[in-house]
């Protein structure tokens, strides 16, 4: 009776357990559809291109559709047999390697996950090297809707060259703030664009909470920023600093940045743990990075926040030392620190330029005041005279 | 109402029959069928949880009788897995990311319970039983959540924007679907006594849930999970 009494347990312990299977599974299949890095490869090609680096595009963010190589010329540039790392298991039309005409327009490719449920398409334009403008005047802002939630839309600043293609060289947190915030408007969010600046509109920048999950992970409040760059969401929860990845490429050395401001600290200085900090008044922060783009392997530098204060590529920097509260237009002036950039490497688009600008100093840290608010228009840059 | 009935029947042969019991309940909550998204289960802790018991049995023919019970349990699951795409969602006051995950999930269930089991009874002989009929649940108080960890999400769909998720208490995400647990729930109740004792015996009992344990209308885990526990206890018979 006793052992009957065991079975019994045994199979009733047994219906239990079978549910939990503890072996590996088969794989499933892939759902994921992304182009992960982009080149070109042959030596044949390499004439066409600045540099090796320019070759390539590496670690490519999920939430870029857009991939653009610089090419000395458009004219006479061959048809090119783009090649593609993508995620596992997904394929890519037209295919992977085929010769692309890249000199009538952008191609765009679709990436369709290993199970066929998901695809992505991709828009990459060979172009000649955008000089980027010496004025900075904030007019050019479109109003795009999240990546996720479409119910939300912010601003997203933008420059127009000669021939009216527009440039998204501005980059923002916006899109940090848009993948928890299903029904901000562009004003709810801390980067926007705001009548009333100096001349036509301006650049608005304002410290905010940053909402409850944020404040559950440690990051409870969001400076406004808007910077030369862009903005990769994908540390956005593990390490905030890596998701500004800094610069646009220049051909001639930055020497001195101007531009009007007004700041108004919030009232409340608040720590990391969102703890106030008596007697702490907020600061804005303005400051430019001039830094070779490429590492000492020939690869693209990626510089993030992360780098500010440690990396060898940066040769010059410039920081507005004083900010002082002011509700009037009030110039502004830094001059980059001296350097000698490499001729060669400087013309063959071997260095950028940034240009950040933060409602809250230490915002990248969480630190700040909830309402602190910057506006900032007309930013000019001089070069030095070829 | 069972227990005053067994009480005032005591003492009478052929007439209903009152058992207590104290035991521990081991299981879980499942799908009925692994979904391909959860790769492998890393780690099952094993907890016991508490149970008492009391039933009443009325006989109705030869073999036969109505058994009727009553059982205060918590249930408790605590079990890591390793997701490749796995639905769900992360929530704090108004804000929630919701999306494809992959990577580590450590997944927590506990249930203050109580069950009323009816069951038919089919005596064996002298010292066994088995019973088996449907059981109605309150759950008077639960908790369903964990946390992700060490891996991504792809917001929206697995085509949305890639955010890693980290391993430190403030990187990683944690979740919280208590607000979602179905409070009533039923399924079919098989159990069996042994009682080599005058008094004493040992009941074997498992609850296998047919209602969802989370709500029908909440999709973020997109599997219906079903709970499923095996109690095991003493019983003193009166």
């Amino acid at each position: 009776m006793k052992k009957l009494q065991l079975a019994t347990l045994t199979a009733l312990m047994i219906v239990v357990f079978c549910l939990f299977p503890s072996c590996k599974k088969e794989e499933a299949k892939h759902t994921e559809c992304d182009i992960l890095s982009a080149w070109v490869e042959g030596e044949a090609y390499e004439q066409y291109f600045y540099s090796s680096a320019a070759m390539r595009i590496e670690n490519i963010p999920s939430n870029v559709q857009e991939l653009t190589f610089t090419v000395l010329s458009l004219d006479e540039l061959p048809p090119i047999p783009l090649r593609f790392t993508l995620s596992a298991g997904a394929t890519i039309s037209p295919a992977n390697g085929s010769l692309q005409d890249f000199t009538q327009g952008s191609v765009v490719y679709t990436v369709t996950s290993e199970d066929g449920a998901w695809n992505r398409k991709y828009t990459v334009t060979f172009k000649e090297p955008y000089a980027p403008a010496s004025r900075y005047s904030f007019e050019h802002v479109d109003t795009v809707e999240g990546s996720v939630f479409k119910t939300t839309t912010y601003h997203v600043f933008y420059e127009v060259d000669a021939d009216g293609a527009k440039h998204h060289i501005w980059a923002s947190g916006n899109e940090g703030v848009a993948i928890v915030n299903s029904s901000y408007t562009p004003a709810d969010y801390p980067t926007r664009s705001v009548d009333n600046g100096y001349s036509g509109r301006s650049a608005c920048l304002r410290t905010q909470d940053a909402g409850t999950l944020a404040r559950m992970m440690g990051k409870p409040i969001a400076a406004g920023n808007l910077f030369l760059g862009r903005f990769n969401v994908e540390q956005v929860m593990t390490n905030p600093l890596r998701t500004t990845e800094f610069g646009i490429p220049v051909n001639h050395r930055p020497v001195k940045v101007v531009g009007y401001y007004k700041y108004q600290p919030g009232e409340q200085f608040t720590n990391s743990a969102m703890k106030v900090v008596e007697g702490k008044v907020d600061e804005a922060s303005i400051y430019a990075l001039f830094f070779r783009n490429e590492d000492a392997d020939g690869n693209a530098l990626v510089l993030t926040g992360e780098d500010l204060e440690t990396s060898p590529y940066i040769i010059s920097r410039a920081e507005v030392a004083s900010l002082p509260a002011v509700g009037e237009w009030t110039r502004f002036e830094m001059t980059f620190s001296d350097c000698t950039p490499d001729a060669t490497a400087l013309q063959r688009q071997g260095y950028s330029m940034t240009i950040v600008f933060s409602s809250s100093k230490n915002g990248d840290t969480f630190e700040g005041a909830i309402g602190s608010t910057l506006y900032v228009d007309e930013v000019e840059v001089t070069y030095e005279a070829e | 109402m069972l227990l005053l009935g067994g009480i005032q029947a005591r003492g009478q042969s052929d007439s209903i029959q009152l058992q207590l019991g104290v035991g521990y309940a081991v299981g879980g909550t499942t799908p009925l069928s692994m979904p391909q998204s959860i790769q492998s289960v890393d780690a099952f802790h094993l907890a016991l949880s508490p149970t008492v018991c009391a039933g009443a049995a009325l006989p109705i023919g030869n073999h036969w009788s109505l058994y009727a019970g009553l059982r205060a349990a918590r249930k408790t699951m605590d079990v890591e897995v390793t997701t490749q795409g796995y639905h769900m969602a992360i929530v704090q006051g108004d804000n929630s990311i919701e999306g494809y995950f992959t990577g580590h999930v450590h997944q927590e269930v506990d249930l203050w319970a109580l069950s009323l089991p009816v069951q038919a009874c089919y005596n064996l002989g002298q010292k066994w039983s088995v019973r088996m009929g449907p059981y109605l649940s309150a759950v008077v108080k639960g908790r369903f959540g964990g946390v992700a960890s060490d891996g991504y999400l792809r917001q929206g769909t697995p085509a949305g924007p890639r955010i890693t998720i980290g391993d430190t208490e403030e990187t990683q995400a944690s979740y919280d679907f208590s607000n979602e647990l179905n409070h009533l729930q039923w399924g079919i109740a098989l159990s069996a006594d042994y009682t080599p004792w005058p008094h004493i015996g040992i009941n074997a009992h498992v609850e296998w849930g047919l209602s969802s344990l989370l709500h029908n209308d909440f999709h973020t885990v997109e599997q219906t999970l079903y709970p499923i526990y095996a109690t095991l206890s003493l019983f003193y018979r009166l």
